[in-house]
């Protein structure tokens, strides 16, 4: 037996965890379920959203805390969505040869770095609007408007510093799965 | 279920097989393998032939294992069979053999351990090529410097 034979041999004599298949396609039918409910839930949310924006403008005036969040979420949500419904998770790409996925791949780690840039500066502007707005009202408004810009002021610190977490994990993966395949271009 | 999903389950050892040469932690080779079962069975139907549904299935595993590679591919060290594996305690020789190697696979730089994985599971350079993308010569320099490199590493282990 030479070199290479005896390598082979000893590589497909591997002992290998012993997870029934019936048990891993469980696995990745139950991942599925849960990837289609937060589609679901996300879309339920979205709609919601909407809905008591509607809901308010048909019913009653505006208070200041929803004048204050109507150009918030009139951008997030579209933002959100434009990201949502781009993001095509390697789906296509995944079976190709491995030069043409690390390509597409990278392109794609590209996109989403960028777009994680996008998520920082856009809770950044957020901040800014609710502070601009606190600022405003304190010179220039009543109470109720205090109180409404107080609040945006304080989520929007909130929103920020979720942000800042969540776009630095990513950003981390994404450069660290970047540096992988660019070795293979 | 798709009709030839049992003939993806065939292929599970060549699977499990690829994903171990990716990662060393148990728990992560699961969540990498099921991450694998669920690109295949999205992509199942884009398979044109039956005959070609190994290479198929291996070369997602690789993209996603290639994807799932944690720390930079770095020039492997030496390295001693006590560091090789921290699995558990192998009880013959063979076994022993057959963790150093994993280990050392997992230590080559990424680019030769797609060939070795490969020609490990018992396929020639013009199907490698076929399914990396690149070209024989290629897969051929490739494959002597994945060999060289476990050979220093066998070296190193004294």
């Amino acid at each position: 037996m030479d070199a290479d034979e005896r390598l082979r041999a000893l590589w497909q004599g591997q002992r290998l965890p012993a997870m029934p298949a019936a048990q891993l396609l469980a696995r990745v039918q139950r991942h599925q379920r849960r990837l289609r409910l937060q589609r679901v839930l996300e879309a339920a949310i979205s709609l919601i959203a909407v809905a008591w924006f509607i809901a308010i403008f048909l019913h009653r005036p505006f208070a200041p805390v929803e004048w204050l969040l109507l150009p918030y979420f009139s951008t997030f949500l579209v933002v959100a969505w434009s990201f949502n419904l781009r993001h095509r998770p390697r789906r296509q790409a995944v079976a190709e040869n491995t030069q043409v996925y690390a390509g597409l791949r990278l392109a794609q780690l590209r996109a989403r770095l960028r777009e994680l840039q996008l998520v920082r500066r856009s809770a950044q502007w957020l901040l800014g609007y609710a502070l601009a707005a606190l600022l405003l009202a304190l010179f220039r408004g009543t109470p109720d408007w205090h109180r409404a810009t107080l609040s945006l002021a304080i989520t929007a610190v909130v929103w920020l510093l979720g942000c800042e977490l969540i776009a630095r994990h990513w950003s981390r993966r994404c450069r660290r799965e970047y540096r992988a395949l660019r070795r293979l271009r | 279920m798709h009709a030839l999903w049992p003939e993806v389950e065939r292929c599970l050892p060549h699977l499990w097989r690829t994903v171990r040469g990716y990662e060393a932690n148990p728990a992560l080779q699961e969540e990498l393998m099921q991450e694998v079962l669920l690109a295949i069975w999205r992509s199942l139907e884009r398979l044109r032939t039956q005959d070609s549904l190994l290479p198929f299935v291996l070369r997602i595993a690789h993209n996603l294992g290639a994807s799932h590679v944690r720390d930079a591919a770095r020039l492997p060290r030496r390295l001693s069979l006590e560091e090789a594996a921290p699995e558990e305690a192998a009880a013959d020789p063979a076994e022993e053999e057959r963790r150093w190697l994993l280990a050392a696979v997992r230590r080559l730089p990424l680019p030769l351990r797609q060939v070795l994985l490969l020609q490990l599971e018992g396929f020639d350079y013009r199907e490698i090529a076929g399914m990396l993308g690149i070209s024989v010569d290629n897969v051929g320099v490739r494959a002597h410097r994945a060999r060289r490199q476990l050979q220093e590493m066998s070296d190193g282990c004294g």
